[in-house]
């Protein structure tokens, strides 16, 4: 049974499906945004197959081993971290701790992609792995104080299960966290204002720059299913499991508006500075991560 | 990362619509010290217009560059006027000056749109775009072209205005007004947008002197030179309008003084269609010849003052045409804005002067490691380069490696 839930569903076949989905709204929005006509709706699964079947280009300067691996352990880890989420929300299937494995997974994804990028023996690359690192350092700590949020709210419990059953957007410091998460969610799909590792006119793709091919469409197998897991996992952590048929539409509308928000925001906003990300996080997030937490524990 | 290294931008980079290579040296992501490397969009412009009889050389120059194409025909015929004191019927005087801010208008929202984009802010691109759009649409109207007008002739213009066009124009005009306002308020008051261009690659007024930069660039840096208004030519004594100047000479300061110079351009075209509405008479005189001599124009275009030389021998060509673009001017700016900046800065500062590669590269000499020059005909060298390629791999090598 394992193996069907990593594979089909709700593992890989069925997260990567949503997240193309996802990632086409989020072109299509923001083609409409920027009045232009946008993709159809297919786009994301074409260009996938059609970089399976290109030649993969290996630079001979990389680490030629870390730079083959590191897109697997990045989708490994996704493919984890959908395997787990998917299997508390859809399945009502738990792993002692599953919480805290989520949180270490979604850093392993970054880390991944900075092994990636640090083994593509680009400068390029190397300025995106830098900032991959860096962004990871700075939206950890206010990822971990929001995702103890809801954990306060549930009496303690590290257990997905425990968590979904409450709705933490209902209290004040819930919608803080749910807030803050958002911007922490914004920097882990590498959105604009904080798309510093790829920044296309700076870097050139940065991090991605060297891949081409099967390992490209790995990366970008890896970043669709990213953009249906990140939003999903904030949404069911603050919106709970609905019941009846009524429960889970308003979870399905909850999601959709945390991805329009995220999509919204990263239309009106432009490239920030690494320096100014940094500062935004340490200096302003963390302290309003940590009052949320505070308020949430005294039951605010 | 305590040991600088290279990052090479360019010769082919998304941040450069066209060739050009910057070396910057960096530590960390600060950037230590930026090298600039001219002559990937070489043309020989001047060389071929030594071959060429003055009325095709008004074509040749046009096509220097597709965005600020009535700038250069617009310096070479004053240049031409200069050598036979052509006077020009009034209607022609207004019909250039029409031209040229309508084209001042659309580059602007070019660059606007671009520097939206090179610092991440794909709607604003998409955005200023899409207002050029009706733009390059009425200078269709009015030339019969999108770019490369073709209206500049010696002694005139080409093609004359119809005063029939004045309504389509006008209400360009005014959704131009009323979007460019909206624009400006969002970009003022955008606290994000504002902390990635304020106080960013600024130059000082001292370093705007000491590189003779012109244009939007010295005029954000306090320096208030416009060839319009300090040595008119065309219609501009004529017409009613301000120099905007800024004396911040950050990022912002361009920014600002570009989308304000639109509104002023916007008030020129404005009053030019008015009173193109009671002058009657020709658009042209005949100059039958171009009298020995030398002469120079100068117009101010979008990205600042172009300069163009000519000297003539009495026969119908140039032997001599020199030609200066402003970015050739604005370009080496970003040795004292650029350093000491963080490198998504730098990005930004490398895009704010607007830069224009192909209008700057006039010349290229190719020396060997002696110095002595090597060849003057890239053609040749490069012809010279595959037949070498052929004699070492041979023929069935070479063409499997392309």
């Amino acid at each position: 049974m394992i193996a069907v839930y990593t594979l089909l569903f709700p593992g890989l076949v069925f997260t990567a499906f949503c997240g193309m989905i996802a990632w086409w709204i989020e072109r299509k929005l923001s083609a409409l945004f920027q009045h232009r006509v946008g993709p159809p709706w297919y786009q994301n699964f074409i260009d996938f197959f059609k970089l399976l079947g290109k030649e993969s280009i290996v630079p001979a300067d990389s680490a030629i081993i870390m730079y083959s691996v590191a897109p697997l352990i990045a989708f490994a880890s996704v493919v984890a971290f959908a395997t787990v989420l998917g299997s508390a929300v859809f399945l009502n299937i738990e792993i002692a701790g599953d919480l805290i494995l989520l949180l270490y997974l979604s850093s392993l994804v970054s880390t991944g992609i900075f092994l990636g990028a640090s083994a593509s023996a680009n400068v390029y690359a190397a300025i995106g792995a830098s900032r991959e690192i860096k962004m990871l350092l700075a939206d950890e700590l206010v990822f971990i104080m929001v995702v103890l949020v809801p954990v306060v709210k549930s009496g303690f419990s590290f257990r997905f299960g425990a968590v979904l059953n409450t709705s933490a957007i209902t209290s004040f410091s819930g919608v803080m966290a749910y807030i803050l998460g958002l911007m922490c969610i914004q920097a882990k799909l590498a959105l604009q204002p904080f798309d510093l590792p790829e920044a296309e006119t700076e870097l050139a793709g940065g991090v991605e720059i060297e891949y081409s091919g099967v390992l490209l469409g790995i990366w970008k197998l890896t970043k669709a299913m990213e953009f249906f897991i990140y939003p999903l996992f904030l949404s069911v952590l603050f919106f709970g499991i609905g019941k009846g048929f009524v429960g889970i539409l308003l979870n399905v509308l909850f999601y959709i508006l945390t991805l329009i928000i995220l999509i919204i925001v990263k239309n009106v906003n432009p490239r920030v500075t690494i320096d100014k990300m940094l500062n935004f996080f340490w200096k302003v997030l963390s302290p309003l991560a940590l009052i949320a937490l505070v308020l949430a524990l005294f039951g605010g | 990362m305590s040991e600088d290294f290279n990052l090479p931008v360019g010769p082919f980079h998304p941040l450069l619509e066209e060739a050009e290579y910057f070396k910057i040296t960096l530590d960390g992501e600060k950037v230590k010290e930026i090298e600039m490397e001219t002559g990937w969009m070489h043309r020989a412009i001047e060389k071929l217009s030594e071959s060429n009889t003055f009325d095709q050389t008004i074509f040749l120059v046009e096509r220097i560059c597709g965005i600020c194409s009535a700038s250069h025909p617009f310096a070479c015929v004053n240049a031409l006027e200069d050598i036979g004191n052509v006077e020009i019927p009034l209607r022609a005087r207004y019909i250039r000056s029409l031209i040229g801010e309508m084209e001042r208008i659309h580059s602007h929202l070019l660059w606007l749109g671009l520097a939206g984009h090179f610092i991440g802010y794909d709607t604003l691109w998409m955005w200023a775009w899409k207002y050029r759009e009706p733009i390059l649409e009425v200078i269709e109207l009015i030339t019969g072209n999108r770019n490369h007008y073709g209206v500049f002739r010696i002694g005139g213009v080409r093609k004359d205005y119809d005063i029939s066009l004045n309504t389509r124009v006008n209400e360009v005009m005014d959704m131009l007004e009323k979007k460019l306002s909206m624009v400006a308020k969002a970009a003022m008051d955008d606290p994000v947008l504002k902390s990635r261009l304020c106080g960013v690659g600024i130059l000082t007024k001292e370093d705007a002197i000491n590189y003779c930069a012109t244009g939007p660039t010295a005029r954000a840096s306090g320096v208030a030179i416009d060839v319009r208004k300090d040595e008119p030519y065309a219609a501009y004594d004529l017409l009613d309008f301000d120099i905007i100047v800024r004396e911040e000479g950050d990022v912002f300061a361009k920014t600002v003084v570009r989308i304000l110079e639109m509104l002023e351009s916007i008030k020129m075209v404005r009053q030019i269609i008015e009173r193109l509405r009671k002058i009657s008479g020709p658009i042209y005189n005949d100059v039958a010849e171009i009298p020995a001599g030398e002469g120079i124009g100068r117009h101010e275009a979008p990205r600042g003052e172009v300069f163009h030389y000519i000297r003539s021998d009495g026969s119908n060509r140039p032997i001599r045409h020199k030609i200066r673009a402003p970015s050739y001017v604005n370009i080496p700016t970003y040795e004292v804005s650029c350093p000491g900046m963080n490198l998504s800065d730098v990005m930004i500062t490398l895009a704010s002067v607007d830069p224009c590669y192909c209008c700057t590269e006039r010349s290229v000499k190719l020396f060997d490691s002696k110095g002595t020059e090597i060849a003057q005909n890239l053609l040749e060298l490069s012809q010279r380069k595959t037949d070498r390629l052929i004699d070492e791999l041979g023929e069935s090598e070479l063409w499997k490696l392309l």
